[in-house]
């Protein structure tokens, strides 16, 4: 009988700050999450796993990113940081580490102060500069990513669904949803064959959609949601010509306990399409994960 | 500014509330007299995480009124899910 031991499942998210300088804005704090990518605006635990079948070789999942925290302006925040993303748990695995520093940008400093006016709005800037070396596919890179939004005060309501907020729609549902554009720029330096060597230059568009129903009821404890994401290749000089990459991921959270500081999840998605966290290889997996946040 | 007696620090305290519940009724659904009249100041005013920051920025010229240095990260912001954890984070920084 096969038996297949799980030996842990660590999940964190730690911030420690270190010694505080006196002269604004710097501000240096050490922060251990899941990644420092645009995407995680709400920081996601860090995840270890690692799995060891009886007669099979082991298995590892290890999503984690190492911060330090630059500035600590109120609309401006900056962190280097180094990742290392390895699973071995899909059929393509990844093994990849990144490095690089982080930037993100409310342009309005002014938004929703009385010095605002009531209908005024603020642009999100997120960018990101990284080396990149993908173990698997024998890929070094540097990659530059920047992408914007927009947060706007209800009074731009007029009707309208806003996009980056919270919106009740009767005592239905809520309806959240996330939309924004951007690039990826990517020089690749070394490659295992050089038909892969060159230059990538990419729009992207993104939208995350999240439905919570009868949220006074259920106190939002059931997620469905529905990312998509496509990236399309402006220029590209490597010899490969696969210039449209969509990515598509879509599932339900249920959350079965959170007291705000320690959560757990129970998660199911379909993700299918170019998977961006694996070099836009061809993906195509259902994944049920218990998250724990401590 | 800083504070002297207890007196003046629960008039300050009372000062900030109403700003931050002047800030969050420009960002949040709810009217301006479900704000003003809201008493359990521990409700979860779900916001999202873009929203969280954009109160740092708010939050932040609230409490450097009161102490130049109290800077409000946006780092800090996702403890500012309701009223009273807003007034106890700027209350903290202007201590």
């Amino acid at each position: 009988m096969k038996i297949t031991m799980t030996v842990f499942v660590l999940l964190l998210v730690l911030e420690l700050p270190t010694k505080a300088q006196n002269s604004f804005p710097w501000d240096f704090k050490i922060k251990l999450r899941k990644s420092f990518q645009s995407e995680d605006s709400k920081p996601e635990a860090a995840m270890i796993s690692y799995t060891k079948p009886k007669n099979r070789s082991e298995s590892f999942l290890i999503d984690a990113a190492l911060g330090l925290q630059l500035v600590g302006s109120p609309n401006l925040s900056a962190n280097v940081f180094c990742e290392y993303h390895r699973n071995t748990l899909v059929e393509k695995s990844q093994n990849a580490i990144q490095s690089g520093v982080a930037l993100e940008w409310y342009t309005n400093s002014e938004f929703n102060t009385d010095d605002a006016e009531e209908n005024s709005h603020t642009t999100i800037i997120n960018w990101t500069t990284k080396y990149s070396d993908d173990i698997i596919q024998k890929i070094e890179s540097i990659q530059s990513t920047g992408e914007l939004t927009i947060l706007l005060t209800k009074a731009n309501r007029k009707g309208c669904i806003l996009p980056n907020v919270n919106n009740r729609i009767g005592t239905v549902f809520d309806f959240q949803y996330f939309p924004s554009v951007g690039y990826e720029l990517e020089n690749r330096i070394k490659c295992k064959n050089d038909s892969a060597k060159g230059n990538i230059f990419r729009m992207v568009g993104k939208i995350h959609a999240s439905i919570f129903p009868i949220p006074q009821i259920l106190k939002s404890s059931i997620e469905i949601y529905c990312d998509f994401a496509y990236r399309y290749d402006l220029i590209n000089s490597t010899l490969y010509s696969d210039y449209s990459h969509p990515w598509i991921q879509t599932g339900a959270n249920l959350v079965l306990f959170d007291d705000g500081k320690t959560s757990t999840k129970l998660s199911c998605s379909y993700n299918t399409g170019d998977n961006p966290a694996q070099g836009l290889k061809k993906q195509d997996y259902i994944l049920v994960a218990l998250k724990v946040k401590i | 500014m800083e504070k002297t007696n207890s007196s003046e620090s629960e008039a300050n305290n009372n000062v900030v509330l109403a700003e931050v519940k002047k800030v969050i009724c420009r960002l949040t659904d709810a009217s301006e007299n479900e704000i003003k009249e809201m008493t359990n100041l521990s409700v979860d005013l779900k916001m999202t995480s873009q929203q969280l920051k954009s109160l740092a920025t708010s939050f932040s010229k609230i409490a450097m009124q009161y102490k130049s240095s109290a800077v409000i990260g946006m780092d800090e912001c996702t403890k500012l899910t309701t009223i009273k954890s807003c007034v106890d984070a700027i209350m903290e920084k202007i201590k």
